[in-house]
């Protein structure tokens, strides 16, 4: 294999992790309620740019800017969880295009803010340096953001799996009414779920965000097509699957530009869903929890 | 005036837009991306006048036509999901589209200068109108006219025959399958009409505008005309035209709340679906029953 391919290849795969927990978030918040919040990316996207708004224009010191951004994806996502989900009634897609008015309010919002919807920069505390492995060159910060990404897919699989509360949230995954005969109250866990799926993507976006130095409106829509695009691919109701179709994803479409020519990352990246999606109809098994939405 | 003109146009557009996907919820789905079908329609039509010197009225038909096939195509294999994955295949398959357009170029020098589609630049220079000699007040009466008879048509259609095997697919497709329906087929030829139409938009839309490009076409443009229908309703075909006339008159071009727009326009969204998830123009409570019950008839 050619250098630059194997060097394209270990990128796509930092970009991979940050697609894993888009994906992760999406496939929690999925799972207890079956319905997709399409504002998701919008909101952690608004999190990280009111945090570093602060930091620009207030002089709040960088390192109380995650912290910050937690704080405010952990609000707007709960908001929209009580608005959008606990209010709408009816099918998953009417909760769904109500997702796209809060995603429409919150750019909107962004754009009145006196950064007026413009990049913020971003402290990026490992700037650009570098380090070689053999014949590749690896940027610091990419090896610190892959790594706290599969980190964090670890933490919360175990989670999940052995703790009490990570039970609770995959009861009410498997059957919201068998939670409740069980005494579990699937609106808290809920809520619960919600916060952790905020949690999740406000420090994707926060790392993703600081690799590029900049924070930007349009990195909300990006987020949001990706991790459904991950959710659709790898939601087979096992959170490694997840993680899985995540970086082949963020592989095929690094590797695919560097084949192919620049421009080409997100065409390739739709294209291969299209063409597993005309291959394999029935899907590699999410298909029954999808289409029960 | 002319301004109120102008503000005629696009509400028109917008309408036959709102109509595209009126078509597809009364089969039963939501379509997130009707935006491709009228990108589609936009380059193709706009192609037809600025490369083949043809008239608006034969781009418009190609424009229709390719879009319709782009939504056939498209169709067999997205049509063979249902619900909450259907609104996300669409959705990708129009970010797809996007995609295509954001690579394509085909750029010709045509008197001493350059033009055609170049990428993310866009595709400028899509004059016909001003060469035709088509004012305002033609624009408008030629979009008005062509919004009028797609929300008669497809309100003809919906009464049709054909109008009510959509319904009874939509209300319950193994049903309607054991009384003869093929429910794909009505799918796919509701869903084929429904990218025709929204092609017939965007040709309209890339001559008004005499510039396209790609971000025009993104996820936001065909949201807010899946709003308009479910704001509007679909108890009848005035509901999409309702919800156009609630967002481009009300809040964008008489700007009720001021630069607030998209606020407003979201917050209204929300409320409606919370107070009123039907849309402010229901539909009449028997009526899907009926549809079903009057193929079942007709069948005999």
């Amino acid at each position: 294999m050619p250098g630059f391919v194997l060097q394209a290849a270990i990128e796509g795969l930092v970009a991979g992790g940050i697609y894993a927990l888009l994906g992760l978030g999406f496939h929690l918040m999925f799972g207890v309620l079956k319905r997709v919040n399409l504002a998701y990316g919008t909101t952690l996207m608004a999190s990280v740019y009111l945090a570093a708004l602060s930091v620009n224009l207030h002089g709040v010191p960088w390192p109380a800017a995650l912290p910050l951004a937690l704080i405010i994806g952990i609000a707007i996502t709960l908001a929209v969880e009580r608005l959008v989900f606990a209010w709408v009634r009816g099918d998953g897609r009417f909760s769904m295009v109500a997702t796209l008015g809060i995603w429409m309010i919150i750019e909107e919002f962004l754009i009145r803010t006196p950064g007026h919807g413009r990049g913020q920069a971003i402290v990026n505390p490992f700037d650009l340096a570098l380090v070689s492995v053999g014949r590749l060159e690896l940027r610091v910060d990419h090896i610190f953001a892959f790594v706290l990404s599969l980190a964090l897919c670890a933490g919360i699989h175990a989670f999940l799996f052995h703790s009490r509360a990570g039970l609770k949230i995959r009861v009410v995954v498997e059957d919201r009414a068998l939670a409740g005969l069980l005494g579990i109250d699937a609106a808290s866990v809920t809520r619960w779920t919600f916060a952790l799926a905020a949690v999740i993507g406000v420090i994707a976006g926060y790392v993703f965000a600081t690799a590029q130095h900049a924070i930007d409106v349009h990195i909300g829509m990006w987020a949001t097509l990706k991790g459904l695009v991950i959710l659709v691919l790898g939601g087979a109701g096992n959170l490694w699957g997840v993680v899985a179709a995540a970086l082949g994803l963020g592989i095929m479409e690094r590797v695919g530009t560097e084949l192919a020519g620049p421009g080409y990352r997100d065409l390739i990246g739709y294209g291969l869903m299209l063409c597993l999606l005309a291959l394999f109809p029935h899907g590699f098994g999410w298909r029954a929890r999808l289409a029960s939405g | 005036m002319e301004y109120g003109l102008s503000v005629a146009t696009v509400f028109s557009i917008m309408v036959v837009l709102a109509m595209s996907c009126y078509v597809v919820i009364l089969a039963g789905e939501i379509s997130f991306g009707q935006h491709a079908f009228f990108g589609v329609g936009a380059y193709v039509a706009a192609v037809c006048t600025v490369f083949l010197n043809s008239g608006l009225g034969m781009a418009l038909v190609a424009g229709t036509a390719a879009a319709a096939l782009t939504a056939y195509v498209a169709g067999m294999p997205i049509l063979r999901s249902h619900g909450l994955q259907f609104t996300i295949y669409t959705l990708i398959f129009a970010e797809f589209v996007r995609q295509v357009m954001l690579m394509s170029e085909w750029r010709v020098v045509r008197d001493g200068r350059e033009i055609g589609p170049q990428g993310m630049l866009g595709f400028s220079g899509i004059d016909y109108f001003f060469v035709a000699g088509m004012g305002v007040i033609g624009q408008a009466v030629l979009c008005g006219t062509i919004a009028i008879v797609v929300v008669i048509a497809v309100g003809l259609l919906r009464r049709s025959h054909f109008g009510r095997t959509i319904e009874a697919v939509a209300e319950d497709p193994i049903l309607a399958a054991a009384i003869g329906i093929n429910p794909q087929t009505t799918r796919l030829v509701a869903f084929t009409i429904s990218g025709g139409l929204a092609g017939l938009g965007g040709g309209l839309f890339a001559h008004y505008v005499t510039y396209i490009n790609p971000e025009n076409f993104g996820l936001m443009f065909g949201i807010h005309a899946v709003a308009y229908t479910l704001l509007g309703g679909v108890g009848s075909v005035l509901g999409p035209v309702l919800g156009a006339a609630l967002d481009i008159v009300l809040l964008e071009q008489l700007r009720v709340f001021g630069g607030y727009r998209m606020i407003a326009f979201g917050a209204l969204i929300v409320f409606v679906l919370i107070l009123r998830p039907s849309g402010l123009i229901d539909r009449p409570l028997s009526s899907w029953s009926k549809g079903l019950h009057h193929v079942m008839l007709s069948k005999r």
